[in-house]
């Protein structure tokens, strides 16, 4: 069965009536706009046509891994949503929107446009359920959430997440995309947060022969703080394209994300962060690994409002290229209708030190081992902007585990 | 011992060693001094094996191996230390966990077993103290943000953790101010004995006072031009190099 097939066969299928409207709108959005081509700018160095004929067969569900994050709740966001989750603060939803506080549901579609994005508008008609975590105010989430996201071979998933932080809210979410097979995720989340909330938002893909679509729409209210970080393993194709808006003053947005990739293996990451509002901060660090054809893809955009003055954002790409096969595109942009803010970007491509390289071995570090310190610092140095210690520790062991598996390749 | 015989070698297509000789005895420390663009650093790179400098002639033994037949490392693992005149800084990389792992790679090539990170630091504190290398440097990326001198201190702190054969000393004194080249000819003398050639590369006879070297040579031309005893330097000193056919490559 094709993506298509797939789509007109479970377009119809049940779901919770708080989805109806939602799913309604995105058939109809992805009936007129079809998957993006090449020729739609956001889609220039990405290319879906693989997608399109992919051999789909019907799913099964996904058993809960183990916690990344010790003492963590976990929710698999598969084909059936499979939980383990402790007592949370009164108020606080984590569930379907069936159940979910009005205030929820009213947000449900209203972040992420399906209107010009056809792989939300394709999540929004096929999705079966939504997540929704609402915290109500002032309230924190005492442990990280974790949630799965599984790709199984021959499996097309529409996971919808929908994240309300009321004033003064926080919470951790580490979204884990897991499975090696061919599968394909296409996940929108939708985040809003009220004023002086909180949000961490870690994300981890693991290597595999998935294709990933992950979009996220994030709302950012006053003096709210909104921080996440990707690492991505590999995967056949994934993109991960965020929308933020800074809607109230002092808030602040930071997108940050590290890759490591070899063979095949296309990440695309694409942002467009506008400031709408007062004094607003947005940071963005990329950093690339790439080896044998890999590709990796830039695309990050800072839009400035008029009016939206002392707004200070910054973006960086970099990348390391371990072979001569691997390329990045990177397309930085910056369009300002302000007069008074501090906007710059950056983007670097360079292979591995040389000097460096010749200075480590000097001291006796065998050359391959010399290279594999010099890509782990250049990692690292990437994740340290993740603020909780305990996820930090854990993604750089999955990254020096991810560097690890590639030397015991070379070696063999 | 260290065995430089004839040696040719070319950088960039040009040749910049042409037939130098030079043996440094065990346990004997020699200068080695020229003009700028004579050649000095070249040397030591070839010795070390750097990529880019082409050896077109003549052979270099250390205590009996032949050095060009090996990889960088593995001349590392033979015995052999450069302090480079200007060291690399890398980023991400802690001074610690770089030179634990080189004295790891470097003791399983001697047939020893791995030093854990308790036995690494007391051994590593106990080489920093006389140094004046602080515990926040080393937890800095290698010479990440650190002064020439610095630098060059932590040059030595290697020297002294690596226990190398042979040393090369690559103008380690430049860049130092006068109380820290105290710190680090003293760093250096304490690592002099009987097992330990060494071969310091300098421009200035005031290194010359601390490190007292067995040997001068003159290197100019691409080619050891004359030896002495430690007297030579002075005498450099006063007379500077016009005898050695000019300080520049025009004179050639
Ligand atoms: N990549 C290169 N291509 C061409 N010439 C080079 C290259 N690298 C070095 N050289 C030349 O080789 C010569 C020797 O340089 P070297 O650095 O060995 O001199 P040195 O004796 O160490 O001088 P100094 O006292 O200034 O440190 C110089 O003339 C230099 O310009
Ligand atoms: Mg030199």
């Amino acid at each position: 069965m094709t993506l298509h097939q797939d789509y007109e066969q479970r377009r119809g299928s049940a779901a919770p009536a708080a989805l109806t409207a939602l799913r309604a709108r995105g058939a109809a959005d992805f009936d007129r706009l079809g998957l993006p081509t090449p020729r739609v700018e956001r889609w220039k160095y990405t290319n879906l046509a693989p997608v399109e004929t992919m051999a789909l067969v019907p799913g099964a569900t996904d058993p809960l891994p183990a916690a990344l994050v010790a003492g963590a709740d976990r929710i698999v966001l598969g084909a059936k949503i499979e939980r383990s989750v402790g007592a949370l603060p009164d108020g606080v939803h984590l569930g379907s929107i069936a159940d979910a506080p009005d205030a929820a549901r009213a947000l449900l579609g209203t972040l992420a446009s399906s209107e010009s994005e056809a792989l939300v508008a394709l999540n929004a008609a096929l999705a079966d359920d939504a997540l929704v975590l609402f915290v109500p105010a002032g309230v924190a989430v005492p442990r990280p959430i974790e949630l799965i996201v599984p790709a199984q071979t021959g499996v097309a998933s529409y996971p919808r997440l929908l994240v309300v932080l009321e004033a003064n809210a926080s919470a951790t979410i580490i979204e884990r995309h897991e499975g090696a097979g061919a599968g394909f995720v296409d996940l929108t989340a939708e985040i809003a947060l009220g004023a002086g909330a909180k949000m961490r938002h870690w994300r981890v893909q693991v290597a595999g022969d998935a294709r990933r679509i992950v979009t996220s729409a994030v709302r950012a209210g006053a003096d709210s703080s909104y921080r996440a970080f990707t690492l991505t393993l590999g995967g056949r194709l994934v993109r991960n394209q965020c929308d933020a808006r800074v809607d109230g003053d002092n808030a602040e947005v930071e997108l940050d994300a590290a890759y490591v990739i070899g063979g095949d293996s296309h990440v695309d990451t694409t942002t467009r962060v506008v400031h709408g509002a007062l004094n607003g901060t947005s940071r963005q660090t990329v950093k690339g690994v790439l080896d044998g054809h890999s590709r990796g893809v830039f695309q990050g955009k800072v839009l400035v409002e008029e009016g939206a003055q002392k707004t200070d954002g910054y973006q960086l790409s970099r990348a390391l290229l371990l072979s001569r096969d691997a390329e990045v595109d990177v397309k930085p942009e910056l369009e300002i209708y302000a007069d008074d803010v501090k906007c710059s970007h950056g983007a670097t491509t360079g292979r591995l030190d040389e000097d460096a390289l010749f200075y480590l071995r000097a001291r006796g570090i065998p050359a391959q081992e010399a290279r594999a310190l010099l890509v782990e610092a250049f990692v690292a140095e990437a994740i340290e902007r993740v603020d909780d210690e305990t996820v930090r520790a854990a993604l750089l062991a999955l990254a020096a585990g991810r560097l690890a598996r590639d030397q015991q390749e070379l070696a063999a | 011992m260290l065995e430089i015989e004839n040696l040719r070698a070319t950088v960039g297509g040009k040749e910049i060693l042409k037939g130098l000789t030079l043996t440094v005895p065990t346990g004997e420390v020699h200068a080695i001094m020229g003009p700028n663009g004579a050649g000095k650093s070249t040397l030591s790179y070839v010795l070390a094996g750097r990529a880019g400098y082409e050896v077109t002639g003549g052979s270099v033994k250390l205590d009996g191996v032949d050095l060009l037949g090996l990889e960088v490392e593995q001349r590392a693992a033979a015995g052999l230390f450069l302090a480079l005149q200007y060291p690399v800084e890398i980023p991400g990389v802690p001074t610690t966990t770089f030179l634990r792992t080189a004295l790891n790679a470097i003791r399983k090539g001697r047939g020893e077993s791995d030093l854990d990170a308790i036995q690494f630091l007391r051994l590593l504190r106990q080489k920093t103290k006389a140094l004046g290398v602080t515990e926040e440097m080393l937890k800095r990326g290698v010479n990440v943000g650190f002064s020439g001198g610095e630098k060059k201190r932590n040059e030595v702190l290697q020297m002294a953790v690596l226990e190398p054969k042979l040393a090369i000393l690559d103008e380690t004194d430049s860049g130092l101010d006068i109380d820290a080249l105290k710190i680090v000819s003293e760093g250096v003398n304490a690592l002099r004995g009987p097992n330990r050639s060494m071969l310091v590369i300098t421009h200035y006879q005031r290194l010359l006072d601390h490190i007292v070297p067995d040997r001068v040579h003159v290197l100019a031309q691409g080619r050891i031009q004359r030896s002495g005893g430690a007297e030579l330097a002075h005498e450099l000193e006063a007379h500077g190099y016009a005898e050695f056919g000019g300080e520049r490559e025009a004179a050639a």
